[in-house]
């Protein structure tokens, strides 16, 4: 039987996809699973696999083309079938669509060393499901470091929370659950909501919401207003940027040890949050705001997240994060990065941050400059850790290095106050004990 | 003789050779009907167990012959001999025992539970003292309704374990209910001995109530028939209730599958109850010595019955089971 | 509510229950009562006061402390033509004949292949919170209602008492008739004229769109209780009394939920292995797909019930818990719900 390419939704609430390339041509055997086309959304640019195997045709989407989520580009027709007529795209809904990758990222794969591919075997673990701690390449620490975690933590399943009735009407109307956002009990998906997703209103690209529509739009517009907001951000807030590389060894050594002692899995990002708030309690203005000609010092200090998914790039917030214990911060960070991934993530999760943390360092990335989120006043760039030589004394010295980067809007911060704070910042790194003072 | 003439009774005899002659044949009936059963049980051709009465003939068919057609009995789980007494036929009991739907129960209640209100039997119980809370009611119903009918609670001497026997007599005996609580003392409780579970004197325990008591050689049909015309007429004239204690004994283990029953009890014993004690050959024998009867007419009877059971267990035999819709019926009435 | 007569009277559960065996042994002269202090005493809760002026000793029977016994007898007495309406003091004393009831009654009519039959009423009650501690307090409908052959009626109000009951000894079958303590002297209005409410008909209480409160017996009013203090937080709440739980009505109860999509179900027995648990699976297996929530219940606390009052109160569902888990269902409370 035929299979339907359609344009994938990979985020929530996301209306159009547009096509970068076709990986394969038409008239081209396809094998399910293979990389068929890559697809740009809010930030993200993504491989999508062919649904089928089969023979790619009747395409017609091309290159550079903007599409609705669901409209149909292309089709896979099973060897020996014939090629079915081409169809006009469904007038659908987004959330009508069935999303190609929902649940199952694109397969790339990832690098690996040999002994930790097969202790990921041994243990039936998907090895893409694990990030290094170092580079790009899942090592044998690697592994062994998320089957701790999986035994402690068992891995949330990231099954939608739905009542039956409401899996009953999304399934009579073909919708997909993971695109509803729950109201009921523990925030499950009710009939309620699978009846709100299906009467709203189908996109309208042309339709560019005003500035007071954006107040007051619905939580699965969110993404579209952060997207026109950190345009709004790149255009109009004065960005500079301050680097530092700071000796992550410690850091290291307070990771392994935090580790021993806390069931919840600790990553580098959560010490940095944890030093962070702590910093961002001595500077207020770090944790300020421009708005209206004003500088505004906002009394909680809620660290935003940037986490990576498949869809793109959301920014759950971690409230109050100064006064919350490395245990709770990382307890907190597996939630939402885990609702993330899952597309869960409530309006307030995603509102109210003073400050964000962006870690590219699982990517490779040495350092970058990173768009201040507004109304933020400023953004930490991290990026990975990597062994270094450097002077010591006068003598070579190979440390674990890490690079910071710090955009600051310089309407509210000046060189001298993000410098600073930076310094207060590494001084912590380097010595975590300091925090004690 | 005492009964009334105009009474549908089982059968009205024309004089005591008749009337010896047919308790003989009710006796032989249940004997050979109960060898059958063994048979059919060994030969693998029944379902589950049965619990045999041979042995203990004499009970129920002295106590039945007293009683009228209308008089109601119950009945234990050893209950084929009372069913028979009381009037149920034979081809029908195997049905049931063979789970058939001619079975008096439609192949519903098996073995344990045969009841046929067309006799006046209440049913068979396979709770030890179960029916006597219903011979009781059955009692208790004919007072209410003015009737004259009388109940006979047929139980062993194990159920005097249970204490609902003692709940019901005071009763009975406090309100002069018509029922016979007849009590067969076979010597052993299923498996065990009824001396090492029974304190006392069994006799007392009535008569502790206020019930007019009496005790008989269970093997003697004459001795139990003669004690139970008395106590059913008593009964029939609202005089209260009654005891009698039939010292009696089974030729078989507890049920069917009780082969081997040397750690209970010796062989000599079954076979002293078997050749010296047994209630068709003292019956016989009396017959025979007061010169009413010959042997030839034993042999007679024993064709005739021969023939009853035989036809009997091939009806049975050729007799459909139920249909799978009749699980479901009956539940409720 | 539907009432079949304009002319009605209001009078007590108990009077209703008077009137009803007063009414049918008038009818019926194979009717009689029997049990406990029946008769001059008219039993501890007088329920039973008068009947024995009217219908003599040999109608309306005392009998020893004998449970097993006297249930015997009357079963005997309903296979061989009439219909005896037993009185078990307490409903804890239900175990004292259960092999007369369970093993007896219940099978008789289908052991025999339908050729005996008993008709036959055990009337008894339930409910705790008299002070009376474990063996006087229990509410044992579980039981009864697990037995193929035997009907089993909750009434709740004095309408439903009479109507019941007066069905339940016209009944061909063993059924056991629980009556709520407390209810005795809850007045209610009564047709004059006859009526008979026939089994496996549920009443829906109070109706509503947002729950289904399935309750029973004791735990009407406290359903109803729970209504009304509901509206408060805008949920309407639909009582639904299924009066009698062997037969059930399984349609009204399945339709309310279908309209709700949510649901308690309340009852005064044990919580573990209950009424309340039967209920929720037929819920979940035949209204599955139109619940919004998991299926809830309310139980009594799976302990002896104890005496002092500041316990005994502890052990039994109350409006409060109904409406805490109510809230909960229907997205007024974030809690999570496995530890309701």
């Amino acid at each position: 039987m035929a299979k339907n390419v359609i344009m994938p939704a990979l985020g929530m609430a996301q209306e159009t996809g547009i096509l970068l390339q076709w990986l394969r041509q038409p008239g081209e055997i396809v094998t399910k699973g293979e990389a068929l086309m890559e697809v740009e959304t809010d930030k993200a640019t993504v491989e999508i696999e062919a649904p089928a195997s089969g023979m790619l045709q009747n395409v017609t989407a091309a290159a550079g083309d903007e599409v609705p989520v669901g409209q149909i580009i292309a089709v896979i027709v099973a060897p020996g079938e014939a090629s079915p007529p081409p169809q006009a795209s469904p007038a659908q809904p987004p959330q009508i669509v069935t999303s190609v990758a929902a649940g199952d990222p694109p397969a790339k794969s990832p690098s690996v060393s040999p002994v930790a591919a097969r202790i990921a075997a041994e243990n039936n673990i998907d090895v893409r499901e694990i990030t290094p701690q170092y580079g790009t390449r899942v090592q044998k620490a690697d592994v062994l470091a998320w089957l701790e975690t999986a035994r402690v933590v068992p891995t949330a399943s990231p099954r939608v929370l739905a009542s039956p009735k409401a899996r009953r009407l999304a399934a009579e109307i073909g919708l997909d659950l993971a695109l509803v956002a729950g109201s009921g009990p523990a925030g499950a998906v009710s009939a309620a909501d699978v009846t709100a997703a299906a009467a709203a209103p189908p996109p309208t690209p042309a339709a560019v919401p005003t500035a007071v529509d954006a107040a007051t739009l619905p939580m699965n517009n969110i993404w579209r207003v952060a997207a026109r907001r950190v345009t709004d951000s790149w255009t109009t807030t004065p960005h500079f940027y301050l680097n530092r590389e700071v000796d992550a060894g410690q850091l290291i050594a307070w990771r392994q040890a935090a580790q021993a002692r806390l069931a919840e899995k600790i990553t580098f990002t959560d010490l940095l949050t944890k030093l962070l708030a702590l910093t961002l309690s001595q500077y207020p203005r770090l944790n300020g705001m421009w708005r209206d000609g004003d500088i505004v010092l906002n009394e909680e200090i809620n660290i935003g997240l940037a986490v990576a998914i498949e869809a793109g790039l959301t920014v759950p917030v971690i409230r109050r994060a100064n006064q919350l214990s490395l245990q709770e911060l990382a307890r907190q960070r597996q939630t939402l990065v885990a609702k993330a991934q899952a597309g869960k993530l409530s309006a307030q999760e995603l509102s109210d941050g003073t400050f964000t943390i962006s870690n590219l360092g699982m990517y490779g990335i040495d350092s970058f400059s990173p768009i201040i989120n507004p109304p933020q006043a400023a953004i930490l760039a991290v990026g990975r850790i990597a062994e270094r030589v450097v002077a010591v004394n006068g003598r070579p010295v190979v440390q674990p290095r890490m690079a910071l980067t710090l955009s600051c809007d310089h309407r509210v911060v000046d060189g001298a106050g993000g410098a600073q704070f930076m310094q207060t910042l590494v001084e912590f790194i380097e010595e975590p004990l300091r925090t004690l003072k | 003789m005492t009964q009334t003439v105009n009474q549908p009774a089982v059968t009205v005899p024309s004089n005591e050779l008749e009337k010896w002659m047919h308790m003989y044949q009710q006796m032989l009936i249940i004997r050979l009907f109960e060898e059958q059963v063994n048979e059919l049980y060994q030969t693998g051709q029944m379902p589950g167990l049965a619990h045999l009465y041979s042995g203990e003939e004499a009970v129920a068919v002295g106590m039945c012959e007293a009683l009228r057609h209308d008089d109601y009995i119950t009945s234990t789980h050893r209950g084929h001999g009372h069913c028979l007494a009381k009037g149920a036929k034979v081809d029908r009991m195997f049905a049931e025992l063979l789970g058939k739907a001619a079975g008096y129960c439609r192949g519903k209640g098996g073995s344990m539970h045969i009841a046929d209100p067309v006799s006046g039997n209440l049913g068979a119980n396979a709770i030890v003292g179960g029916s006597a809370g219903i011979a009781t009611g059955a009692g208790l119903s004919a007072q209410q309704r003015h009737t004259d009918q009388v109940a006979v609670c047929f139980f062993g001497e194990g159920a005097l374990g249970q204490g609902v026997i003692y709940e019901v007599m005071n009763m009975a005996s406090l309100w002069k209910l018509p029922v016979i609580y007849v009590c067969e003392n076979n010597l052993y409780s299923e498996y065990t001995g009824y001396k090492e579970v029974t304190a006392g004197s069994i006799v007392d325990r009535p008569k502790a109530f206020g019930i007019h008591t009496e005790e008989v050689d269970g093997q003697d049909v004459r001795q139990v028939h003669e004690t139970a015309l008395h106590l059913v007429e008593q009964a029939r004239r609202h005089q209260g209730p009654a005891f009698l204690l039939c010292n009696t004994y089974r030729y078989y283990g507890h049920h069917v599958g009780d082969i081997n029953r040397s750690y209970y009890r010796p062989k000599e014993e079954e076979q002293y109850w078997r050749d010296e004690r047994d209630p068709l050959k003292i019956l016989s024998q009396w017959l025979i010595g007061q010169k009413m009867a010959e042997p030839l007419m034993f042999e007679q009877i024993q064709q005739e019955v021969n023939q009853i059971v035989e036809h009997g267990v091939r009806f049975a035999q050729n007799a459909p089971y139920p249909d799978p819709s009749e699980v479901s019926r009956h539940v409720y009435a | 509510m539907s009432m079949p007569s304009p002319d009605t009277r209001h009078i007590t559960f108990a009077q209703a229950i008077n009137e009803a065996l007063a009414e049918e042994m008038r009818r019926d002269p194979t009717i009689f009562i029997m049990g406990e202090d029946v008769a001059e005493a008219g039993t501890p809760f007088k329920v039973l006061a008068g009947l024995v002026d009217e219908f003599g000793t040999a109608r309306v029977i005392d009998t020893p402390i004998s449970e097993q016994g006297f249930c015997g007898i009357g079963v005997g007495a309903a296979m061989t033509g009439m219909r005896p309406v037993i009185d078990i003091m307490f409903g804890d004393f239900l175990t004292l004949a259960m092999d007369q009831i369970v093993n007896q009654a219940a099978k008789i009519h289908y052991m025999s292949g339908g050729k005996l039959k008993v008709p036959i009423v055990f009337r008894t009650n339930l409910g705790a919170t008299r002070r009376s501690a474990a063996q006087h307090s229990q509410s044992f409908q579980a039981w009864v209602s697990h037995i193929p052959g035997l009907k089993v009626v909750l009434p709740t109000t004095p309408y439903e008492a009479k109507g019941l009951l007066k069905s339940a000894i016209r009944d061909d079958n063993p059924v056991v008739f629980i009556e709520d303590k407390l209810s005795f002297q809850q007045k209610g209005p009564v047709p004059t004229a006859e009526y008979l409410i026939p089994f496996g008909q549920a009443e829906i209480k109070r109706s509503g769109n947002d729950i289904t409160l399935v309750a029973t017996s004791s735990m009407v009013d406290i359903a109803l209780q729970a209504a009304t203090l509901l509206e408060a937080d805008g949920l309407s709440a639909e009582v639904i009394d299924p009066r009698t739980t062997l037969p059930l009505d399984k349609e009204t109860i399945i339709n309310s939920v279908k309209k709700t999509s949510r649901a308690i179900v309340i009852d005064e027995g044990y919580e573990r292995y209950g009424i309340t648990a039967e209920i929720a699976s037929l819920i979940a297996d035949e209204a599955f797909y139109y619940l919004e929530a998991p299926v809830k219940r309310l139980g009594a606390m799976d302990v002896p019930v104890p005496f002092s009052p500041v316990l005994e109160d502890l052990t039994v569902p109350t409006p409060e818990k109904v409406i805490k888990i109510a809230r909960q269902l229907c997205g007024r409370i974030t809690t999570s719900l496995t530890g309701a």
